[in-house]
């Protein structure tokens, strides 16, 4: 048993690296040169500079941002910064550390993301079961049409109609931000209002794309449940249907349910990148798409960083909780 | 009995019996047309601007209207769904082989350490957040981006899930009673494989290259509303990319932003289904599903 964790957790630690590695290699891509990119906005701030005190400028700032030495080096003092905490500053912001702008926007996208998912989790999960458990039923029939199409449409399709809708043709919500402009974050009603209106419609939409996906599985998953031998001999017992429903067949087949929640509570860290850039919502996809767009490396390794521990952690999570809340699976043969 | 077996065989059979795969089926091959035939005939390369008169609404000559920059929407659609498709196969075609390879080698080695290496390799690709890492590869080669480089780059992530999917398939067949029936039975290597494991990986193979394309078509979707597709393309995202450039919505050109959403939501409904189909027609549990079903519809029409 205990062989089999430390097993598990060698490998996700390898997985961890590989995959640190291969996104860093990845972002290292980019054509962008950040330091060219920040003199540029210097320049632009006071007069202009001779082709000399460029050249020298840009030799300071890559010795300073550490872009001069060969990439395996970067790499190497990269997960040195990572084993004690320190990401680097942010070229774009410079010297902001990378990790300051991480937690200023983590709280945001966690927040609008983990509720989002659990609410869209649960109520998907319960209307998926009621509409697996009366299959023949036309409300079945009906719920199955309407998520599936949610799930299948593409997200920023789905996205921008809600935004076209509520904001610009029914204007009741607010066109970007995670809280009222100008308002000093304290703990008042009026303000926690007004995070909740500024999340509202960015939640919604997740909330629907989730729901779907969750509706449509979970109402095939009680389908097959429904089949099978023991609801079979719980109904020729005479059970009451609804205790069937809730004590039968709804809880196992929650169980495959409860890894999509893990993974999906894993990659919370990695932000919605489209939902925060078409509703302008403060958080780590904003952050992320801000920093591919300007080649701040750092940055952008930062956000993955996080995204990849959150992931990381979840998948361990499933091989350690699954043989706890599941007894037919044996772990170590 | 005799009616049961009257209406034709395999898959003419099962267009008649699944409405959903019949709409699949029949909307893809519409598709199919518009995009690949239908659009041979364009009188003039539609993403040139300024060709027809601007932002007229729907009308016989211009059946899905024109654009503020003066393209005709309807040959517009047309070549975007053909880019689309033509990605949608690459990707699923490249995805798969990739997914294939690697699932085989870390499934059938599990033991061995060539195997537990490819697993690490599948594993540590399937953790990579998905869209960060497209975005960066799309920025970072925006001026040469066409339809294959964006299905390599795709694919380049698309393999991970679907492999370990097919790792988690082999390890279960390798354990079944009647893979060992057939190997004590002296059934050849290939005669195990054709007749014990085709039969699960045949519906998942169908199944998985049509959820990847569905996949990549809506990822470039994703990617044309950040302006990072081949923008001098005609796609769905880049339609919709210019089409929310130029406010169109709220200037009311909504059959500009529209075509777009509604091609894109046949495209991927459609495949859906043929994937729903192909997976139960291919999987011989749910093939008994198919014969009640069957049954019942004999029944009803008895009645």
């Amino acid at each position: 048993m205990g062989r089999y964790f430390l097993e598990r957790l060698i490998s996700v630690l390898f997985t961890f690296l590989i995959g640190t590695l291969i996104l860093f290699l990845i972002t290292r891509l980019s054509p962008i040169n950040p330091v060219e990119t920040m003199i540029s906005k210097l320049s632009m701030m006071s007069t202009t500079i001779s082709q000399e005190q460029f050249e020298s400028m840009k030799r300071t700032l890559m010795s300073i941002y550490g872009l001069d030495k060969p990439l395996f080096i970067q790499y190497l003092s990269f997960m040195k910064g990572l084993l004690m905490g320190d990401l680097g500053p942010s070229f774009s912001f410079f010297p902001t550390p990378v990790t300051k702008l991480i937690f200023r926007a983590m709280p945001w996208t966690v927040g609008l993301l983990t509720v989002s998912i659990v609410i869209a989790w649960l109520a998907g999960n319960l209307i998926g079961a009621i509409a697996g458990f009366f299959e023949q039923k036309r409300f079945s029939k009906f719920l199955e049409g309407f998520f599936l199409v949610l799930s299948l449409v593409p997200y920023p399709v789905l996205a921008l109609t809600l935004m076209l809708l509520f904001v610009f043709l029914i204007p009741i919500f607010p066109y970007f931000g995670g809280a009222p402009a100008g308002m000093i974050p304290q703990f008042s009603l009026q303000y926690v209002f007004g995070i909740i209106k500024h999340a509202f419609l960015p939640a919604l939409s997740l909330i629907l794309v989730y729901m779907g996906a969750s509706v449509v599985t979970m109402r095939a998953l009680t389908i097959s449940v429904k089949t099978e031998d023991f609801t079979e001999y719980a109904f020729l017992r005479g059970l009451p249907r609804n205790h069937i429903l809730w004590h039968y067949v709804f809880r196992n087949s929650l169980l495959p349910q409860v890894t999509g929640l893990t993974l999906s509570i894993g990659q919370v860290f990695g932000g919605a990148l489209i939902t925060e850039s078409i509703f302008s919502y403060p958080g780590l996809g904003q952050l992320s798409y801000y920093a591919i767009v300007n080649g701040d490396y750092n940055l952008l390794m930062g956000v993955t960083f996080f995204s990849l521990v959150g992931i990381c952690i979840a998948v361990l999570l499933l091989d350690f909780i699954y043989p706890l809340i599941d007894p037919r699976v044996r772990v170590g043969g | 009995m005799t009616r049961l077996h009257k209406g034709g065989k395999g898959l003419f059979r099962y267009l008649r019996i699944s409405k959903s795969f019949t709409y699949g089926v029949v909307t893809i091959i519409i598709l199919l047309i518009l995009g690949y035939i239908v659009s041979l005939f364009a009188p003039f390369d539609p993403t040139r601007w300024g060709k027809v008169p601007r932002d007229k609404p729907p009308c016989l000559k211009y059946p899905l209207g024109t654009t503020t920059v003066g393209q005709d929407v309807f040959w517009l659609a047309t070549y975007a769904i053909r880019n689309s498709f033509t990605l949608g196969v690459l990707t699923g075609f490249f995805s798969i082989v990739i997914a294939s390879l690697m699932g085989f080698i870390s499934g059938y080695l599990n033991e061995k350490l060539a195997g537990k290496l490819t697993n690490l390799v599948i594993d540590s690709f399937s953790v990579i957040p998905g869209l960060p890492y497209i975005m960066v590869l799309a920025f970072s080669f925006k001026e040469y981006l066409n339809m294959t480089l964006i299905a390599l780059f795709l694919s380049t992530i698309g393999w991970a899930w679907p492999s370990k999917q097919l790792r988690s398939i082999i390890l279960e067949i390798r354990e079944k009673t009647h893979v060992y029936t057939a190997r004590a039975s002296g059934f050849s290597l290939f005669n195990i494989f054709w007749s014990e494991f085709l039969p699960y990986v045949l519906s998942w193979l169908a199944t998985t290259i049509l959820n990847l394309m569905k996949w990549a078509i809506g990822m470039e979707t994703a990617l044309g509303v950040f302006g990072l597709s081949s923008m001098e393309k005609a796609t769905i995202g880049t339609t919709l990319y210019w089409a929310m450039n130029y406010q169109a919505l709220l200037r009311g050109k909504w059959w500009w932003i529209g075509t777009p959403i509604v091609t894109v939501i046949l495209i991927i409904t459609s495949l859906y289904y043929i994937s729903i189909g192909l997976g139960e027609m291919l999987n011989p549990r749910s093939r008994l599903a198919q014969l009640r079903r069957e049954r019942i519809q004999w029944l009803k029409s008895e009645m």
